[in-house]
């Protein structure tokens, strides 16, 4: 193994609102649809090619600690329910570069969000799931 | 309208600054929302002074 990544540091940022220091994980799905292309003639199955463009289905998975502090995670998640907004995630924070690429998921839809999510003796922790939008990587 | 940041989660900004709804470009949703979430106030325009009246008046 070349190189690894340790992620200690990420930029995390849905709706313009950093919540780095709320959240402990984060997972981008970047995907686009499989589509068929087998065709008389073929040997083996065939998916996609260079004239074949397929939808994106991309998804984010963020997992965050609540807060119910005013600016908090609690008051910057609840009105997202049911809408399209934008989510950031970066391996660090700072500019755009090679070494940090900066993914933008736009127009990401959050399908439900639990309010509570609590146990006696543990911090309360809420698991987002935003789907669909666009990606977009940067690397300057 | 101008508005000013309350709190240090907006990206790009600190609080206290005064921004416009131009300043966060990758924002989606309504800028009431950010509003409302307190993440910032909207600055209402200053009233302008009442002109003094100068003239003697007979």
């Amino acid at each position: 193994m070349s190189s690894s990544v340790y992620l200690s540091n990420p930029n995390v940022t849905i709706n313009s609102v950093v919540l780095q220091d709320q959240c402990t994980s984060a997972t981008l799905n970047y995907v686009y649809e499989q589509l068929q292309t087998t065709a008389f003639g073929d040997t083996a199955r065939v998916f996609g090619g260079s004239a074949v463009t397929s939808l994106q289905n991309n998804s984010v998975e963020i997992e965050l600690y609540q807060s119910y502090a005013t600016a908090e995670t609690e008051a910057t998640i609840y009105g997202l329910v049911g809408i399209q907004t934008t989510i950031i995630v970066a391996p660090a924070t700072g500019v755009a570069s090679a070494t940090n690429p900066i993914y933008t998921l736009t127009g990401a839809y959050l399908e439900s969000h639990t309010p509570i999510n609590a146990s006696l003796g543990e911090l309360s922790t809420i698991t987002l799931s935003f789907t669909g939008g666009v990606l977009t990587k940067a690397v300057s | 309208m101008d508005y000013e940041v309350t709190s240090n989660r907006l990206n790009g900004h600190n609080k206290g600054d005064i921004i416009r709804e131009a300043d966060l470009g990758d924002l989606t949703t309504d800028l009431l929302f950010l509003v409302d979430s307190g993440h910032l106030s909207p600055l209402k325009p200053k009233k302008s002074a009442k002109p003094i009246n100068t003239e003697q008046q007979e």
